[in-house]
């Protein structure tokens, strides 16, 4: 049986609990498909250190291994034993298989990338927008993969769960720019979300605490914007922000923590500085111009008054 | 200078080492040192207010939710002292209580039977506590279904778990619909299924009722929590590491304690007066 390691940088275990929460599969379902080598929050008979040696002495060999949390190199801020997660990472990288990314710590250095005091710390191969993190943009593992990136703060557990299945299973994973996997992250977080209409027609929320509105214009949604199918494999198996009535914060991007004002749209006289992916300003103010001229009575009401 | 121990703990954000020093036989002084330094204090500085609420819930993985919650409530006061009054509506109030709820029965589920049970299994070594065992165990395995199923609740009123910022000063993001509302008392009444076969070995009411330790063990059946009491006396756990009842709480929980140093009598805490070294 394939096996997968499991290791920890600077990270608040999101991934974990969220892997945790997986439904097709289920947590253990996964690790009976690949067996688990070590995992921080759940080994108990076997420390990271023997499990580190055997794989130095070649005696274990690795097939997945996974990062969580951002890495550095400087001791005062992260250490495992004796060991950085930098140290260990260069240990590892060529003696296994994939290595992933579980989350936006590992694949960008997300908000722990943002401590000014230490401009160490980054991601495995990105820091932010700039390629080439901890491993230079041309590394690749043994598989031929560069770093396989699961961004979202935290990951879908489903992102990963399908991930480490196909490549189990030995098929191709085509990954975006950013080294996610293409098929997952093509959709935007706005595809499927329960308020399209209502940004179609331009029906915009003024403030929070509806069903009726879009988030985008007033209330700082990225969905149209992040490369995330949240609003198609919906979390927890049953909703997502923006159904709920939360913007999408673009957390799955490698910029999110660099962004400031969540809950508010920047604009410019108006109009959004940033408008949907693949459209044009003029040619989003155009439609939007003739979507208001046109009033859809259904969406201008509570949902419970309507026909 | 006697024996140093180091021994490293190792459960939800990164290592935690606890460094003890041994003189004859006792505890001369004991460190607990986390290595691993994120500075949330310090990347929070010069940000807009607002965006402490997405931040600071990605302090914690496993409580996040509580972060979020202390956040919107942290900031609500900020308001108050700058004179604006924030009002929250009683169902938001309820909404957010329910949320929090769902998160700290999670954590107890997830706690008990992913973080505590299985370092049972080292100690015990001729009895089997196979079904504790991790990802193979079938409680192992009931507690991730169970905790993953209470945490939908999350879901209903904020889209996710973990690290929805769905409250917000003055209330919370949602306008929930009888139905969701009835997907999260359903999902509740299957937890309380969950704990009284398992954890409690008898019905809520009775549980509630029981006044002894004695009673509740002669009560119990298939219960977890006596499983536990049960390991806890065998290993010595009540006598071992027995504190001096001096106890200190920075936060309080209305109706079950205030903050402050208790040692015999109740002194008060400033927080001001704390060191990072
Ligand atoms: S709320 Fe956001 S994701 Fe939903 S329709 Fe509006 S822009 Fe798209």
């Amino acid at each position: 049986m394939k096996n997968l390691l499991w290791i920890q940088g600077l990270s608040c275990n999101g991934n974990t609990q969220s892997l945790l929460n997986a439904e097709n599969p289920y947590f253990y379902e996964l690790f009976q498909k690949v067996e688990l080598l070590y995992h921080p929050s759940f080994s108990y008979r076997e420390n990271l250190q023997t499990v580190l040696k055997r794989i130095d002495s070649d005696k274990l060999k690795v097939n997945f291994l996974v990062v969580e949390g951002a890495v550095t190199s400087d001791m005062k801020f992260h250490r495992t034993g004796n060991y950085t997660i930098a140290q260990i990472l260069q240990k590892l990288k060529d003696k296994v298989d994939y290595i992933i990314a579980a989350g936006n710590c590992a694949s960008f250095g997300n908000i722990p990338a943002t401590l000014s005091c230490n401009p160490d710390v980054t991601g495995l191969q990105f820091r932010f927008t700039q390629k080439g993190g901890l491993f230079p943009s041309d590394f690749k593992t043994k598989s031929g993969y560069p770093i396989i990136n699961i961004p979202g703060c935290p990951m879908h557990p489903a992102w990963f769960t399908q991930t480490i299945i196909a490549l189990l299973e030995g098929r191709k994973i085509v990954l975006d720019s950013f080294n996610r996997p293409k098929e997952l992250f093509m959709y935007l977080s706005h595809d499927g979300c329960i308020r399209n209409e209502y940004f179609e027609w331009k029906v915009e929320g003024e403030e929070f605490g509806h069903k009726e509105g879009c988030l985008f214009y007033n209330l700082g949604c990225r969905g149209p914007m992040t490369h995330a199918p949240c609003n198609k494999i919906l979390w927890n198996g049953i909703s997502s922000k923006t159904r709920a009535g939360m913007p999408c914060i673009g957390c799955t991007e490698f910029d999110f923590p660099l962004r400031r004002n969540y809950f508010e749209t920047k604009k410019n006289i108006g109009i959004p500085e940033e408008v949907p992916l693949g459209v044009t300003k003029r040619a989003y103010l155009t439609i939007t111009g003739v979507a208001k001229t046109f009033k859809n009575e259904r969406l201008n009401k509570k949902l419970e008054e309507t026909d | 200078m006697g024996k140093v121990i180091k021994t490293v703990l190792n459960r939800v954000e990164g290592e935690i080492q606890l460094k003890l020093h041994w003189e004859k036989g006792k505890v001369k002084d004991a460190f607990i040192i986390a290595p691993n330094f994120r500075g949330f204090e310090f990347i929070l500085e010069g940000k807009p207010v607002l965006d402490a609420l997405v931040i600071n819930p990605r302090i914690c993985g496993i409580c996040g939710h509580a972060h979020l919650i202390a956040t919107t409530k942290a900031i609500e006061n900020i308001y108050e002292n700058t004179g604006q009054k924030i009002d929250v509506p009683q169902n938001a109030k309820l909404i957010r209580d329910i949320t929090i709820g769902a998160e700290i029965i999670q954590n107890h589920i997830r706690w008990f039977y992913m973080f505590v049970m299985p370092d049972f299994i080292k100690l015990e070594k001729g009895r089997k506590l196979k079904a504790f065992e991790p990802v193979k165990g079938i409680k192992w395995q009931q507690a991730v279904d169970y905790s993953s199923k209470i945490v939908k609740v999350i879901a209903v009123f904020g889209g996710q778990w973990p690290h929805t910022s769905y409250a917000v000063p003055g209330g919370v993001v949602c306008d929930p619909t009888t139905f969701e509302i009835v997907e999260a008392t359903a999902t509740v009444d299957s937890l309380i299924k969950f704990t009284e076969e398992n954890i409690f070995g008898m019905n809520l009411d009775t549980y509630i009722s029981i006044t002894s330790e004695d009673e509740f063990l002669d009560r119990a059946k298939g219960s977890d929590l006596k499983e536990f009491l049960f390991l806890c006396k065998k290993h010595k756990l009540d006598r071992e590491g027995k504190s001096y009842h001096r106890f200190l709480t920075v936060c309080e929980m209305e109706h079950v304690f205030e903050k402050g140093i208790t040692k015999k009598k109740k002194k008060d805490f400033h927080v001001g007066k704390v060191r990072r070294d």
